[in-house]
Order: structure tokens, then C-alpha cells, then sequence
């Protein structure tokens, strides 16, 4: 070890921005280390639109669907798919962290520790996103075209709102239970959500008890909302303010759910 | 007045049923090099975590650079400087890339962190290594960059918890010196967790025992040595004489514990008697087949506190885990 001169006194004042730039920085920098993560969450979307595009073709015909174009249809649906599994990913991360013993240094930072959680959601986001541009590409290539413009800011707000909550539930079931083992859960929950909505079909064409489940799952709300630009009438203010509330619920209710999991974890 | 730089009173954490410390009364003075020193699953790292405020008393209390760890626990973050055990550093990471990191984390400016980061690296004989990623490091490699990025915001309190652990003689020679240099020219205070005797003796102005969650002896090696009284007469004998060579040496000195097969007495009079023993068990028909006879050591100084001996039980297999891990796996 050599001498090296030392500037005394050191002094700093952690920011809530510059804190969670910083650990947001170090989310994308993993990712762009080990992009291998990225196509776990571009796979399962793709597959199926690939395979949906395909098989489905003829669902388009039934009375009352609101597009004669299947890939219009499905599109949305496989962007909010890898953006929560873009999102879960922050739970991923931080599992990994926890178990070797990163994050007991994050948590030694001076500054508010919130910056822990939005740094997450923020490199989740940019993993969502990534995801998201990856999917819509591929929608375009196999034949999705917007129906309107206005369509695509709601559809990034729709994004970017399942990317938050799947982010935020996946971290607070982590900073609850602290043990990767639970990792699993993540993607288990955010799938059934998904698809006990109007993944497949539009709620009229739905039968029994998915009726029900569709109704009262708020992720139809934001799915509709996505679908705005895809999807004949288009954008009708009908149609996205149910979405809005759900995203913003959904954000606020989730967040809080995982800002009160990291207040908690010191035991 | 002002405060001791760590101070914990009746400081306690239970996990469910089990105990892990147990009422510690702890201070340590500006500038002293504090050594924690105990087997695996004392409590050592459960102190160090409690004291670093990654963890919450269930009983007592504790200021560290003057602030409670629980009422205060963002302030005395920012007093501190803490090198965990298994040095947890992101591996896909490059060392510039941490120590950037740590320095944004500590709020300093992106020139005064990048300024004081290569100061840092260089200090710890990294800078050819620092834009590598961490995977690649050695595992002393890896504890030197852990020093570094703890002390990136010159902590007042510096807390390294079993530092050496793992590292080869060299690399623990090292970070000795660094940590000696640090405490010299800074008079920064160090509380240093460690079950090497050696480390304990050669880096720690004062230490304390700890074992089964409590603190079971403190004060200054020389001191707890001294404390001990005579030296440790150790004898192997063969099996069948072994009864004999027990009751001849009890004639001279209390028994101490040892090792599986070995037997221990503190000798009073000390070596001058050295050759009465030799001949009361020449006398007794007993051969001995090895002899020696120490100065009190920290291990006897442990054994006479607890009944066991220290040594050897760092690498045994057997060693509990630490309270909060045995708390977190029987969960």
C-alpha cells in the first residue's frame, strides 16, 4: 500500500436525486453487463405474440371485436408483459443484492434510504423500456399499425405504470421476506394478473367466472388504456380515464406496499 | 465532556428464543484500536451490526460518534466507515466504478469523489487493478477495496468486521499496516471484530472477550494477559500414564484447559520450577513425549474466561453460525 496525499476534511450531503441516480446508474450498468437478463424478459412476450399472431388470426372475426387486426390486438397486451417482467426484475436484483451482501452497503448510506427503492424502479424502467422498444418492433413486423396517434403517449404512460408496479411488488415482497427463494412468486403473481384480465379477448366476449375476475382486476383498465391507439373507436375519454386512475392507484398503492417493506427491513 | 466515540450500554438483540448479545456494557475511547475477539456465533458481527444501525437493539442503547444508533441512525451512517465481513462487493462492477458509487452515496461532489477515490485506490495498491471488474480480484484484493470505499467520506469511526478472514499471511500483514497507518495519521477510532488471536494481540490498544453473547473480559492485552497469573505448563504423555501425570501436576498448579490427549497446568513459580516438575515425573515413572511452557496468551486468558480454548475453534467445522444467521436460518 503506497502513500497518496488525503484532502482533509471530506464533506458531503447525500441528495435524494444524486443517491438514487446512483444506484439507478449501477441497475443499467449491470444490465449492460449482463444483457442475458433482458432476454428473459423479451422472450415470454414475443413467443406468444408470435405464437397468438399466428394461431388467432380467425378471433378477430367474432361479432363486436374491436379490430380486424390480431397482431393490433395482442401488441399491447405483450408491451405490458415485458414491461412487468422488466420491472420484477428489480426484485430479482435486489434479491441477488441482499443474498451477497450488497445491499447491507447501500443501506449503510447516510442519506434517505427511499433512494434504495427509486433507484431500483428506475433501472427497472429502463429495463422495461428496453423490453418494450424490442416487442413493439417486433409487433411491427409481424403486422401491427396504430390506429391513431394519440394512442402511443397513453400507451407509454401504460408501460411505464406496469413497469412501476410490477417493480414495486416484487421489491416489497423482497424486503419482507429477504430470501431469493421467493423470486418465483414474483413472476407467478404478475402473470396471473395479466392474464385474468382482457388479455385475450374483449370483456363481452368473456364467459363465467373470468367475467368477474376481467371486471374487477384493474389490469383490464390499463390494458384498455394501452389499446387506445390500436383498437377502433380509439381514443375516447371513456375508455382512458379508468385507465389513468387504475395506473396511479395501482402505482400508489404498490408503492407504498414496497416503500413501507424497506422502512421495515432493518429488523 | 464529549462522548466516547462508540458507547453501548446494556446493549441487547434476541432473534425469537434465541439470544445472540446479551447485555453488552462497551467503551471506546478517540483514537483506540477496540478489538471484539470470539469464536464464531459470539455475537461479535451482531454487535457490529447493531452499532452500524443495520440492525435494532431489543434492549439497551448505543451511540456512536456521539449519536444514538437507533434515534439518530442517518447522522452516525455518516460518521462511520464499515468493511463487513465477506467483503460484499458487486462483482461485475470495476473498483473505479464502486468507489464512484460509494462516493455518490456519501453525498460528495463527482470531483472531490473521483479526486478522493484514485487517492484511495492508490493507497490501497489498487490503481492497476481499479479499472478491472471486481471479479477478477483476489480475495485480498477484494478487502482492500473494501477498506477504500469505507473510507471514502474520512469516517470518524471505522468499523471492520473480521477483516482478515480468509486472506493469506501477506495480504493480512497488509491490511494490518493500513489499518495501524490509518488510526496513526488520522486518529481515526477502529472497531475491529476478529477470532484471530494474533490479530486481536498485534492491532488492538484494548480488547474484549466475547463469548455466548456476553462479554465475558476487557482491558488491554497485557493487562488480561497479566491477569492470568502464571504461565501454561502443556504436557503429552502416553495414554496408560495419563491418571499419574494429571495427579503429579496438580502438586504444582491449577489444571487449564487444552487440547484432545494434552495436559495443562498453570505453574506456579513458573520456569524456575521447570526442573522440580521434570523430576517429580521422572519420579512418578511418567515419560513425557513433548513439553513446553508459555506466557500467558489471549487464548489462555479466553480459556481461563470460559473454559475453552480459542484456538483451533476458528477453523473447526462444528462452529455455530452467528446468532443472526442461526435466527435467519431457523426461520
Amino acid at each position: 500500500m503506497t502513500e497518496a496525499t488525503v484532502t482533509r476534511p471530506i464533506t458531503g450531503e447525500p441528495t435524494l436525486w444524486r443517491s438514487t441516480g446512483a444506484v439507478a446508474w449501477r441497475g443499467v450498468l449491470r444490465l449492460l453487463r449482463f444483457p442475458a437478463v433482458l432476454i428473459q424478459s423479451f422472450f415470454f412476450p414475443a413467443f406468444f405474440l408470435i405464437v397468438y399472431v399466428g394461431l388467432y388470426r380467425a378471433v378477430t372475426e367474432l361479432p363486436g371485436f374491436p379490430t380486424d387486426n390480431v397482431a393490433n390486438w395482442y401488441l399491447p397486451f405483450m408491451l405490458l408483459q415485458g414491461a412487468a417482467f422488466g420491472g420484477v426484475g428489480a426484485g430479482f436484483s435486489t434479491a441477488v443484492d441482499i443474498d451477497n451482501g450488497f445491499f447491507d452497503r447501500l443501506m449503510l448510506m447516510p442519506g434517505n434510504r427511499r433512494s434504495i427503492l427509486l433507484g431500483a424502479i428506475g433501472s427497472a424502467l429502463v429495463r422495461s423500456y428496453g423490453v418494450a422498444i424490442a416487442v413493439l418492433l417486433l409487433g411491427g413486423a409481424v403486422g401491427a399499425r396504430p390506429e391513431n396517434w394519440v394512442g402511443m403517449p397513453l400507451l407509454f404512460i401504460a408501460v411505464t405504470s406496469v413497469s412501476i408496479i410490477g417493480s414495486c411488488f416484487s421489491l416489497g415482497l423482497i424486503y419482507r421476506v429477504k430470501d431469493q427463494r421467493i423470486a418465483p412468486l414474483f413472476s407467478i403473481g404478475i402473470f396471473m394478473v395479466l392474464f385474468v384480465s382482457t388479455a385475450q379477448v374483449p370483456l363481452d366476449l368473456t364467459t363465467g367466472w373470468l367475467t368477474t375476475a376481467a371486471k374487477l382486476n384493474p389490469t383490464t383498465q390499463i390494458l384498455e388504456l394501452s389499446r387506445t391507439g390500436f383498437v377502433d373507436p380509439g381514443a375516447q375519454w371513456g375508455q382512458i380515464w379508468p385507465g389513468l386512475i387504475a395506473a396511479g392507484v395501482g402505482m400508489a398503492l404498490l408503492g407504498a406496499f414496497a416503500d413501507r417493506g424497506l422502512r421495515n427491513f432493518v429488523p | 465532556m464529549t462522548m466516547a466515540p462508540i458507547r453501548a450500554v446494556g446493549l441487547s438483540r434476541s432473534f425469537d428464543d434465541l439470544v445472540a448479545v446479551d447485555q453488552i456494557d462497551l467503551t471506546v475511547d478517540k483514537g483506540e484500536i477496540f478489538g471484539f475477539l470470539g469464536p464464531n456465533g459470539a455475537g461479535k458481527s451482531t454487535t457490529v451490526r447493531m452499532l452500524t444501525t443495520l440492525l435494532k437493539p431489543t434492549a439497551g442503547q448505543a451511540w456512536v460518534a456521539g449519536h444514538d444508533v437507533v434515534a439518530e441512525a442517518a447522522t452516525v451512517r455518516s460518521k462511520i466507515g464499515v468493511a463487513l465481513q465477506d467483503a460484499a462487493i458487486d462483482p461485475i462492477m470495476t473498483g473505479t466504478e464502486l468507489i464512484s458509487l460509494q462516493a455518490t452515496l456519501h453525498g460528495l461532489s463527482r470531483s472531490v469523489g473521483r479526486e478522493r477515490g484514485s487517492e484511495l485506490i492508490e493507497r490501497v495498491g489498487l490503481t492497476g487493478a481499479a479499472d478491472r471488474r471486481v471479479g477478477t480480484y483476489s480475495g485480498g484484493m477484494r478487502r482492500r477495496l473494501d477498506l477504500a470505499m469505507s473510507l471514502i467520506h474520512e469516517p470518524e469511526v471505522l468499523f471492520l468486521d473480521e477483516p482478515t478472514t480468509g486472506l493469506d499471511p501477506t495480504s493480512r500483514q497488509a491490511l494490518w499496516e493500513e489499518v495501524r497507518r490509518l488510526n496513526s495519521e488520522f486518529g481515526t477510532t477502529v472497531l475491529l471484530t476478529t477470532q484471530y488471536l494474533e490479530e486481536a494481540d498485534q492491532l488492538a490498544d484494548r480488547i474484549a472477550i466475547i463469548d455466548n453473547a456476553r462479554i465475558v473480559r476487557q482491558g488491554k492485552p497485557e493487562e488480561l494477559k497479566k491477569g492470568v497469573g502464571d504461565p501454561t505448563l502443556r504436557i503429552d504423555v502416553h495414554p496408560d500414564v495419563r491418571d499419574t501425570a494429571e495427579r503429579v501436576l496438580t502438586e504444582f498448579g491449577p489444571p487449564r484447559p487444552a487440547r484432545k490427549g494434552r495436559l495443562a497446568i498453570g505453574l506456579a513459580g513458573g520456569a524456575t520450577q521447570l526442573t522440580t516438575v521434570v523430576r517429580a515425573l521422572d519420579e512418578a515413572k511418567v515419560v513425557v513425549q513433548h513439553m513446553e511452557l508459555d506466557e500467558p496468551s489471549l487464548d489462555d486468558v479466553f480459556a481461563e474466561a470460559t473454559g475453552r480454548r480459542l484456538e483451533g475453534e476458528a477453523a473447526s467445522p462444528e462452529a455455530e453460525p452467528d446468532g443472526e444467521a442461526a435466527a435467519r436460518a431457523a426461520q
